[in-house]
């Protein structure tokens, strides 16, 4: 169990009320209609299972209900960075 | 963490899952019982300890620790089921890692790396499965193609869409 801020709501809040969604930056493909079955199944089902620092998706389901990103530990669960879309993506992320 | 030295990737993220034991008591269940509806399960071991688990947490981690959450979940599903057990004591509760593929079933495989095949995402489950699966897994290796009963857990699935339609099933700790 860990705490978790909020980037919306500006506090430290139990993990109970938070859901996670997966790793981040996942995007949508640009064009679907030239997708190969392989292109697809990476999109969909495949995904790096970072052990280290791993970034990662939240929705405050019990507050904001907004999603934003998390760069935490999966080793510790030490949170390292909160963030909300657009402050951060897949170019910049560190 | 293979599979990435080789160079391919897997459909497959490490979670923790969680199991406790209780103190010892005279026999009162004398099977397993496991619920899809709440989402739990309990048995009697022969020492009289009731065993007990759930689910697994929903993010990814190699913490082999499980959230308090996951913890009142089960005891909440578990009490649901027997009532009769709400002033048992805890006596040991730990959380291990277990990979878990998009369809809660395994990957039992040969890869596009030649020599190279997969026997993961065993899950939530599994472990009475070994003896079998390692038996088609060995056929797996010593003939370079699936095994019969093997076939519908290739890695492919992923790619054609011919994904195992039991969640259900295998998505539930047992």
């Amino acid at each position: 169990m860990f705490l978790i801020d909020c980037p919306y709501c500006k506090e430290s809040r139990d993990q109970n009320e938070f859901s996670p969604a997966g790793e981040a930056f996942i995007a949508r493909p640009q064009n679907p209609e030239a997708l190969s079955d392989e292109e697809w199944a990476d999109y969909v089902f495949y995904r790096t299972n970072h052990k280290g620092d791993h970034w990662e998706q939240w929705v405050h389901t019990a507050g904001c209900r907004k999603y934003f990103l998390v760069k935490r530990s999966t080793i510790s669960h030490e949170i390292i960075q909160v963030s909300t879309f657009g402050e951060i993506d897949s170019e910049n992320a560190s | 963490m293979i599979a990435k030295m080789a160079g391919l990737r897997l459909p497959v993220e490490s979670h923790p899952l969680q199991a406790f034991v209780s103190e010892a008591m005279k026999p009162i269940l004398h099977t397993v019982v496991m619920s899809n509806a709440v989402h739990g399960y309990v048995s009697q071991s022969d020492k009289g300890d009731l065993v007990i688990g759930a689910g697994i947490d929903g993010y990814n981690s190699y913490a082999q620790r499980g959230s308090a959450k996951i913890v009142e979940h089960c005891a909440a599903a578990i009490l649901e089921l027997f009532p009769i057990f709400s002033r048992v004591r805890m006596n040991r509760q730990w959380g291990g890692i277990v990979d878990v593929c998009p369809d809660a079933c395994p990957v039992i495989s040969p890869t596009k790396v030649e020599g190279l095949y997969f026997n993961c995402g065993w899950g939530t489950g599994g472990f009475k499965a070994t003896p079998g699966s390692g038996n088609v897994f060995a056929h797996t290796i010593a003939q370079d193609k699936q095994h019969e009963l093997a076939v519908p857990f290739h890695i492919d699935r992923f790619t054609t869409g011919a994904l195992i339609d039991e969640h259900g099933a295998a998505g539930v700790a047992h």
